[in-house]
């Protein structure tokens, strides 16, 4: 009921945000992803890195985020959570420890690359590492925390012989690489028999970016909304595939 | 880096068995997610906020615990902002505290750091704002309980600095102008006194703000030998009510400001005939509260509603064209929220927020900083406490 409560209210906030003042808003934005382009190529990405802990009784969870990474942002991605510690196997005050990581490549600037003059050539690539501690915090719930650094390296190589406007804002050739150092804490609630649900915040040292989202996962698939109040799209709804081993 | 290091350091007090085997560790978390939309006048700013707390209380004998908790805060174009419509702010902070029972009264003693950062509009970083600022400091209390009244007496004292803070004014009129931060690096005192006695409360509360390089400026332009000193006294005064099943928490809060910085009007920078005022700061401030909540079954309404008046003493108000007039300046800010909350498990519950705000000044110089507006904000977002 709260996802659909969710998803309408998202919707009306779309819709609300495209009468008020189109043209304006989509020039910000631009000019917003002009200013870090790795900053919102990373952000784009960011659905696909993957936090929530393993699952009890699993070894290793395989991730891939079809919506919005791969369509339309066209980014190839994959992650892997694996279970390094089972929480309580040699001391029940040790907490579960998973090491994430995962990575994603950019096919549409390779094929914007070969389909269109005015870029000489595009490559659009990052990866994330991270380690999560989670711990049994209450009757079927368990918060998780750790850290997890992201890179995205972002270049541009356009014509030189052209100028070159996105909705009035003059873009450039760029080679910039971002990177952030997260601190993650979340907490995770088992709703019935392989059903998940979570909240979690993401908090960067290095540039103070910050993201929360709200998820559901079960045995096959995940699905949520990941909230960046600083950024260029400020809600992703996303939906993808997450097996458990 | 102090955030992670405490967040590993804590690891363990999460665990199940320290806080339900022994009973020596209470844990807690408190978040808040809330993303929404505000439309002030005919712009449309999407604004989030976030608030998490996350800490545990260590009970090391009978008479002595700890308490540590790391929060961190943003707030994104704020629907009742300080400076600028587009600033946004992250604040993260530790304080631990050690409390030491005495017969039943309670001793405090605490230390605090904190790091406040600012942003404004969305493309600068949140590194290089004027006023960022770090604060460090540490406070006591000494609480007397009675049955369910108590006394409480408070100190608390923070050493401010703002790394990147300088002299504007000289930096545009004298290009040899060293530009080394720190002007607006300050001491803060608070001394407190807090009364709850049947369904009452009340506060009465003395700040000072000492400014280490601050100097007040003279009516020539030039900076005088007395550094800045600001003074406030608080009183405020409530009343917890219970009337059928809604609960009622009214209260009235008057704020003395007292500032001896003095401002110099440039209409602009080629200004050769610029306004002195003086005591430009300070103000008395009226602060009207009424929250209403009530819940049924697993939902929660609350509404509330706050006036604030704040009249500048010296100050006169300015017309459209910056020009002052004879009439001192009186901001006015009327707000009201609706919320409603719904549970979606024993610790977290979804919230959905409208709020409205009205703002009237007898200024009408809106240029660098609206007074005149009004405000529709919605947001949804969820809240986890336990």
């Amino acid at each position: 009921m709260e996802r659909l409560i969710l998803g309408i209210f998202i919707l009306f906030f779309g819709c609300f945000n495209l009468s008020a003042d189109l043209k304006s808003y989509a020039e910000q934005s631009v000019a917003k992803a002009i200013a870090e382009p790795a900053r919102f190529f990373s952000e784009l990405r960011y659905d696909s890195e993957v936090i929530f802990p393993v699952n009890s009784g699993k070894k290793y969870t395989f991730n891939m985020n079809f919506l919005p990474s791969l369509i339309p942002f066209t980014y190839l991605n994959s992650s892997f959570n694996y279970c390094l510690y089972k929480e309580g196997k040699l001391h029940t005050s040790l907490p579960q420890i998973d090491i994430a990581g995962g990575f994603g490549y950019m096919i549409g600037a390779d094929i914007l690359a070969n389909a269109s003059d005015d870029v000489d050539s595009a490559k659009i690539y990052g990866y994330h590492i991270g380690l999560i501690f989670s711990d049994s915090f209450a009757s079927k719930t368990r918060i998780y925390y750790g850290f997890k650094h992201s890179y995205t390296s972002a270049k541009l190589d356009l014509s030189p012989s052209k100028n070159h406007t996105l909705l009035g804002v003059n873009v450039n050739s760029f080679e910039t690489q971002f990177s952030e150092n997260y601190l993650i804490f979340g907490v995770e609630f088992l709703k019935d028999l392989n059903k998940y649900w979570s909240i979690n915040l993401s908090y960067g040292l290095s540039n103070q970016s910050i993201v929360y989202g709200v998820g559901w996962y079960g045995k096959w698939f995940m699905m949520g909304f990941n909230f960046y109040p600083e950024g260029v799209i400020q809600i992703h709804p996303y939906w993808g595939m997450r097996l458990g081993f | 880096m102090i955030i992670f290091l405490l967040t590993i350091l804590s690891l363990n007090i999460f665990s199940e068995e320290s806080s339900i085997a022994d009973k020596r560790y209470i844990n807690y978390l408190d978040i808040s997610f809330i993303q929404g939309i505000r439309k002030i006048e005919n712009t449309y700013l999407d604004s989030g906020q976030i608030n998490s707390s996350f800490g545990f209380l260590y009970k090391y004998d009978d008479k002595n615990s700890f308490f540590a908790n790391i929060s961190l805060d943003y707030e994104g174009e704020p629907v009742d902002f300080k400076r600028s419509i587009n600033e946004r702010s992250i604040n993260t902070s530790f304080t631990g505290e050690w409390r030491r029972s005495v017969d039943k009264n309670m001793f405090r003693f605490h230390i605090n750091y904190s790091d406040e950062r600012f942003k404004e509009g969305s493309i600068n970083t949140f590194k290089e704002n004027i006023y960022n600022n770090t604060k460090k400091g540490f406070g006591l209390n000494y609480d007397i309980s009675y049955v369910k009244d108590f006394l409480s007496f408070g100190f608390l004292y923070r050493k401010i600095e703002f790394p990147n803070y300088t002299d504007l004014l000289n930096e545009i009129r004298n290009q040899n102008y060293s530009n080394e931060g720190g002007l607006y690096n300050n001491n803060f005192y608070r001394f407190d006194v807090k009364l709850k006695y049947l369904n009452y409360f009340s506060l009465l509360a003395f700040n000072l703000q000492n400014y280490t390089n601050q100097k007040v400026l003279n009516n020539d332009g030039t900076y005088g030998n007395d550094k800045e000193k600001n003074k406030s006294y608080d009183f405020k005064f409530g009343l917890e009510e219970k009337i059928f099943d809604v609960d009622l928490y009214p209260s009235i809060m008057i704020t003395l400001y007292r500032s001896n910085q003095n401002f110099l009007r440039f209409k602009s920078v080629s200004d050769i005939n610029p306004v002195f005022v003086q005591n430009a700061y300070s103000y008395n401030e009226y602060k009207f509260l009424i929250p209403f909540s009530y819940s049924f079954n697993n939902n929660n309404l609350d509404f509330e509603f706050k006036y604030t008046q704040r009249n500048y003493i010296d100050r006169n108000a300015r017309n459209s064209n910056n020009d002052y007039i004879s009439e001192k300046q009186k901001d006015r800010k009327t707000s009201l929220t609706f919320s409603f909350s719904r549970k979606i498990n024993k610790i977290s519950e979804f919230v959905i927020i409208y709020s409205y705000l009205f703002s009237s000044s007898t200024n009408k110089y809106d240029v660098y900083f609206p007074l005149n507006y009004n405000s529709n904000y919605i947001a949804i977002g969820y809240k986890i406490n336990y």
